[in-house]
């Protein structure tokens, strides 16, 4: 189901999740362990550790007039201030279209399956969507998985909460999204299905 | 379509995880090594999406990628001398200001001209902000009616060859290459190294990382290259070659 690319993507990334800076000896076990990827990660590692980070070597000791880079500071702030973020609007127009449908449709291309619901629950924030997932969406949406994790996080955020008319029990509002896990574990599953669903989760 | 380095996105992938407290502490790591440095490219995504703006977030990481852009800008003055004029023109303080202020006009423009993709300043920042400055120094002339100071850098020159994937060499030449890789372990401690890789034609440089670097096996080098054992060693050595040419 997924690319070549995407796959080699998942394991760098869970890699470096892990080894912020990995050695060399760090990069040749993860070539080991995934041989058929060896070109890949091997070209990927040049970036990283041993052969120098992208010619990025950090901050440089230096005195700044403290005054000066204050006011400077307000300037910054006001000129993020006046302005949408265009990458963000971006996304959420994107994440808004999809409904219905069309939800269904992405929930079998990205291989949730028949369970739009839950992948209902990730667009609007309510589930914390797994690595795997986020690399999905990623493809299919064509957005990036960081503005996809901000859009997520504001939508939770903004969700109305129902009114509560029940009696006898006290009300409960959710301050943080449920775990994929927790999601899954709602659903009623065969169990091969709830480990297929909950496999998504194992890289992160 | 440029696209970020894991490294960076694993990083977001953390920092969009982690509570305001820890994103707070580990804007105060300076050192590069520190495995909770913040690269100024994945505070650049953070200021494009807004990082977690009810809280403030957002603010905090415009505030330090700000930072990081004086600091960096003070620090290239020193790497730069014939941006020495320029700065004089100013005072040093006003000519970091004016430049600071040149990259952020060039950030949030790509940021508003480029809403579904990655920027320069979120994948290689340090030339990014390097041209920012270039750019400046060139308005800078331009107001005063004076002449453009030559900002530009020699580009660094790689020969660029075939890829030498041709079956009919015999040529094995262990001798040199069984001896060691210090050739290669003594270049890569060099900065230009990553440059230097990269201009190589793509076997070659996949030759050099495998064997130069892991010292992998040649049926494995030749496996990956999808080439017989005597072509990698044949792209192997005409990496070699190259990578030496271009440090002579």
């Amino acid at each position: 189901m997924s690319t070549k690319n995407e796959e080699v993507n998942r394991i760098v990334l869970a890699f470096l999740v892990q080894n912020p800076r990995p050695t060399v000896s760090d990069w040749k076990a993860l070539i080991d362990a995934h041989r058929d990827f060896a070109a890949d990660i091997a070209e990927i590692s040049l970036d990283h550790g041993g052969f120098g980070a992208a010619g990025d070597h950090g901050e440089p000791d230096v005195k700044i007039d403290e005054d000066r880079f204050n006011k400077s500071v307000s300037w910054v702030l006001n000129q993020l201030h006046g302005r949408r973020s265009a990458v963000l609007d971006k996304a959420e127009e994107k994440i808004s279209l999809v409904k219905g449908a069309s939800v269904r449709n992405l929930a079998k291309d990205i291989g949730i399956g028949d369970y739009p619901s839950l992948l209902n629950e990730v667009l609007t924030g309510e589930t914390i969507a797994p690595v795997r997932i986020l690399f999905a969406l990623e493809r299919s949406l064509g957005i990036a998985r960081s503005t996809m994790v901000e859009v997520f996080q504001r939508s939770f955020f903004a969700l109305e909460v129902s009114a509560f008319k029940a009696s006898g029990v006290k009300p409960e509002v959710r301050a943080q999204p449920r775990s994929w896990a927790e999601s899954v574990g709602e659903l009623s599953l065969p169990p091969e299905e709830r480990a297929r669903l909950l496999d998504f989760a194992k890289d992160g | 379509m440029i696209k970020p380095e894991p490294a960076h996105q694993a990083r977001l992938q953390t920092i969009q995880a982690a509570s305001a407290e820890e994103f707070k502490q580990w804007l105060k790591v300076s050192d590069f090594n520190d495995p909770n440095y913040i690269a100024p490219e994945v505070l650049a995504t953070l200021v494009r999406i807004r990082f977690r703006e009810a809280q403030g977030l957002h603010e905090v990481a415009a505030k330090a990628l700000h930072d990081r852009v004086w600091k960096r800008i003070t620090g290239m003055i020193g790497d730069h001398p014939e941006w020495i004029p320029a700065v004089k023109k100013e005072n040093q303080p006003e000519f970091v200001d004016d430049a600071a202020q040149e990259f952020w006009k060039e950030f949030l423009k790509d940021d508003s001209e480029h809403p579904e993709e990655h920027i320069f300043a979120e994948v290689r920042f340090g030339p990014y902000l390097e041209g920012c400055v270039k750019d400046y120094i060139k308005h800078l002339y331009a107001d005063k009616n004076s002449a453009v100071a030559d900002t530009d850098v020699a580009p660094v020159e790689i020969e660029k060859g075939e890829d030498g994937t041709g079956e009919t060499t015999s040529i094995i030449d262990n001798a040199p290459d069984e001896q060691g890789e210090n050739w290669l372990e003594e270049l890569l401690a060099k900065d230009q190294v990553e440059v230097i890789l990269k201009g190589l034609p793509a076997k070659e440089r996949l030759a050099l990382i495998l064997r130069g670097k892991f010292g992998y096996e040649w049926d494995i080098v030749a496996h990956n290259l999808g080439v017989s054992k005597p072509t990698a060693h044949k792209i192997y050595k005409q990496g070699k070659e190259r990578v030496l040419r271009s440090q002579q």
